[in-house]
């Protein structure tokens, strides 16, 4: 086992457009890092140059203590889940299996007991003399996910391994991998696009966009203290309610409220105006759960936050879950940089649309003038222009005590 | 509709009909005696296997289809071998000359066999390869090698890029990684490569009498034209049809034996989808 340090490691493909782009991470020996980003964020190309099937243009990756750039991939004893499961298909389970302890010419009967083992654990001891052809695909999953376990590898890299799954499949391989994990508690980087797995699986979480790291901290963190925009619309879901606001000294302006920001939460950079005497241009970041319907609000917690009108288009309701749409107006020109936003996280459009989780007790329906409460504690702000959070560094690493306003 | 039905039956019937009747009138032709050669039947009145018998005793087929077999054989390996590691390369890799590989490979490909007969008999006279396997198996590779590398680029181009990749992160080296995954993924594309080559030069006649002698390295087809009959008065027909009916035998075994695995889609199951 071996921790695995990047730094400043850049890959250029032949175009000169740089898929990774001067990225410093430290993955520890042990520790299960997650890898996410939108689409094309290079993701895939960063595991790639860890393992070894792409040359690293700048910078250096190493392996506990040597440096591997120049290293074949055969000689970095990493095993890697690749994207597509990349199986076989004309040996069988077992031959797919055993495949690395073969070319390392383990006796036959080690070999043997050490495939048996890791179906076991994998539950493919019944398949072992079928072809890949004849899988299903959550069992071809397995079979990858087998060939990588059954070897002593220094760290173990996973490419969206479980992508391909349906969703009941998808739980049951994350659990499997997780209780792996806990086991064996091997190096690993895991890539995915699933907020669920990011969130739960790993002991820390990096955040690519377009080659470029983010923000690297644990799940809790990043929800919690997201340094910018990006990051703030990236993780969550339903994904954070990113509306243009203004802000005069306390007073935080949103299209469909206004209030005071309590003074823990005013950004230091925030004088009583905006640089040229106006007020200042702000991107307002509110989670869709720290919204709820006023009317559940026990008054005295409802007097600590904000209250205000709307008209809600849309209510869905899922029984553990209930999302009120309130669609809102706003200037065009403030809104210009949630919609560049949005093209980066790959939605349509920035739609000016109020996502709030309240409780499945609450009766609004669609349509019928509501009340919705907010703290304004737990509101994100982020510079309009550069997309970086304007949080006091007073808030960073303490979150304002959140009392559940429904009472449970 | 109905016509459209008609004409799926119809169709197989007649190209099977086609192709067949000459086949079997060369079976019949081998079965019949000396005299009823000419008699116009169809079917032979007296069947005997005595042509047969003629073949196999004289000395002009045995060592005509020693020649044939040993020269096909190698010229065959020999392609397949060659085509293998070239159309990996460009399948894989990327260097200069590349795209004119493929299309002077393409026009080698088309070249009339006819044009070469004369300054290859001239040329291996001198150099002394004239009447020898070697003569016959160097024009050979050169006429199927670019056919082999067009079928075995196309068929590595289908094999997922990851698949070998796969491999060397479970510690192959490349080579190991072409030999244990690719060369058997790419089975199909071999088999009709290999079978490809094989026919050319099992049915060749062209090089095969203009660049042979003696049965030192006289293939089938050209012994045939030599063929007398079983007496010096006798028609040598029966025999030649005979002789054609025991090179054809090879050919038909060989497809049925590899038909399968020619068709099979070994790839599938490789990755998702
Ligand atoms: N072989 C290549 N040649 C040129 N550009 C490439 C190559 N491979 C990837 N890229 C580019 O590098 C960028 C990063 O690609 P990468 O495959 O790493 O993305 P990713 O984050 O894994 O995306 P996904 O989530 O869709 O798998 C993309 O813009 C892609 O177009
Ligand atoms: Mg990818």
């Amino acid at each position: 086992m071996a921790a695995i340090t990047l730094e400043h490691v850049v890959k250029r493909y032949g175009d000169g457009y740089p898929a990774v782009n001067d990225v410093s991470l430290q993955i520890a020996d042990g520790e299960f890092m997650i890898l996410v980003g939108p689409s094309g964020c290079g993701k895939s190309t960063l595991l790639r140059m860890i393992v070894g099937l792409e040359d690293v243009t700048d910078g250096e990756v190493r392996i506990g203590e040597r440096v591997v750039n120049d290293v074949p991939p055969r000689d970095r004893n990493l095993a890697m889940v690749f994207q597509n499961y990349a199986l076989y298909p004309h040996l069988t389970v077992f031959e797919n299996i055993a495949f690395p302890l073969r070319l390392r010419q383990r006796p036959a009967g080690e070999v043997r007991q050490r495939v048996e083992e890791a179906a076991a654990v994998l539950e493919l001891t019944e398949h072992l003399d079928r072809k890949p052809s004849q899988l299903s695909g959550g069992q071809r999953q397995r079979v990858a996910m087998g060939r990588a376990i059954v070897r002593e590898a220094d760290a173990y890299l996973y490419d969206e391994p479980l992508s391909n799954l349906d969703a009941q499949l998808r739980g049951q391989m994350r659990t499997e991998i997780a209780r792996l994990q806990g086991r064996l508690g091997v190096t690993t980087v895991y890539v995915t696009h699933d907020q669920v797995e990011a969130m739960t699986l790993g002991d820390r979480v990096a955040v690519l966009r377009k080659g470029v790291l983010q923000q690297v901290d644990t799940p809790r963190a990043l929800y919690e203290r997201p340094v910018n925009l990006f990051v703030a619309g990236f993780i969550g879901s339903p994904s954070m309610n990113l509306v243009p606001a203004t802000l005069e000294g306390r007073r935080l302006r949103l299209p469909f409220v206004e209030f005071d920001l309590p003074p823990a939460a005013i950004p230091p950079t925030s004088g009583p105006d905006g640089p040229d005497g106006t007020p200042m241009a702000l991107v307002a970041g509110l989670r869709p759960e720290h919204f709820e319907d006023a009317a559940l609000v026990a008054p005295a917690v409802r007097e600590r936050g904000v209250t205000f009108e709307v008209k809600v288009e849309v209510v869905e309701w899922l029984g553990a879950e209930q999302y009120a749409y309130v669609p809102y107006g706003a200037q065009a020109e403030m809104v210009e940089p949630l919609h560049r936003l949005a093209a980066e996280l790959d939605r349509e459009s920035a739609r000016l649309l109020l996502v709030a989780s309240i409780d499945p007790a609450s009766r609004i329906r669609r349509g019928d003038p509501a009340h919705l409460w907010f703290d304004p504690a737990r509101v994100y702000l982020f510079d309009a222009a550069t997309g970086d959070s304007l949080r006091p560094p007073t808030l960073d690493g303490h979150v304002p005590e959140y009392q559940d306003p429904a009472g449970h | 509709m109905g016509r459209v039905r008609i004409l799926k039956v119809t169709g197989p019937v007649l190209i099977a009909v086609w192709t067949l009747v000459p086949l079997l009138w060369l079976v019949s032709l081998s079965l019949k005696g000396g005299d009823h050669i000419n008699d116009g039947r169809f079917w032979p009145t007296a069947p005997t296997l005595r042509n047969y018998r003629t073949v196999f005793r004289t000395d002009l087929f045995t060592s005509a289809l020693r020649n044939s077999i040993g020269i096909s054989v190698i010229a065959t390996v020999l392609s397949v071998v060659l085509a293998t590691l070239a159309a990996y390369a460009i399948a894989r890799l990327d260097f200069p000359g590349k795209k004119l590989i493929l299309s002077v490979a393409l026009g080698i490909a088309m070249f009339p066999t006819i044009s070469l007969v004369g300054p290859l008999f001239d040329i291996w006279r001198s150099v002394g390869l004239y009447d020898t396997w070697p003569g016959l198996v160097i024009p050979y590779l050169s006429f199927t090698l670019p056919l082999s590398i067009w079928t075995l680029t196309a068929f590595f181009r289908e094999i997922p890029w990851e698949m070998e990749q796969a491999a060397q992160v479970d510690g192959a080296t490349p080579w190991q990684a072409f030999r244990k995954v690719i060369v058997p993924l790419a089975a199909p594309g071999v088999f009709t490569a290999a079978i490809l080559t094989f026919f050319f030069a099992w049915n060749d006649f062209v090089f095969g009498i203009s660049l042979t002698s003696t049965g030192r390295a006289r293939t089938v087809p050209a012994a045939l034209a030599f063929f007398t009959g079983a007496s010096q008065f006798e028609q040598p027909t029966a025999a030649i049809a005979a002789a054609a009916v025991v090179v054809t035998i090879p050919v038909v075994a060989i497809v049925l034996v590899f038909q399968r695995r020619i068709v099979a889609g070994l790839t599938s199951g490789a990755v998702k989808g």
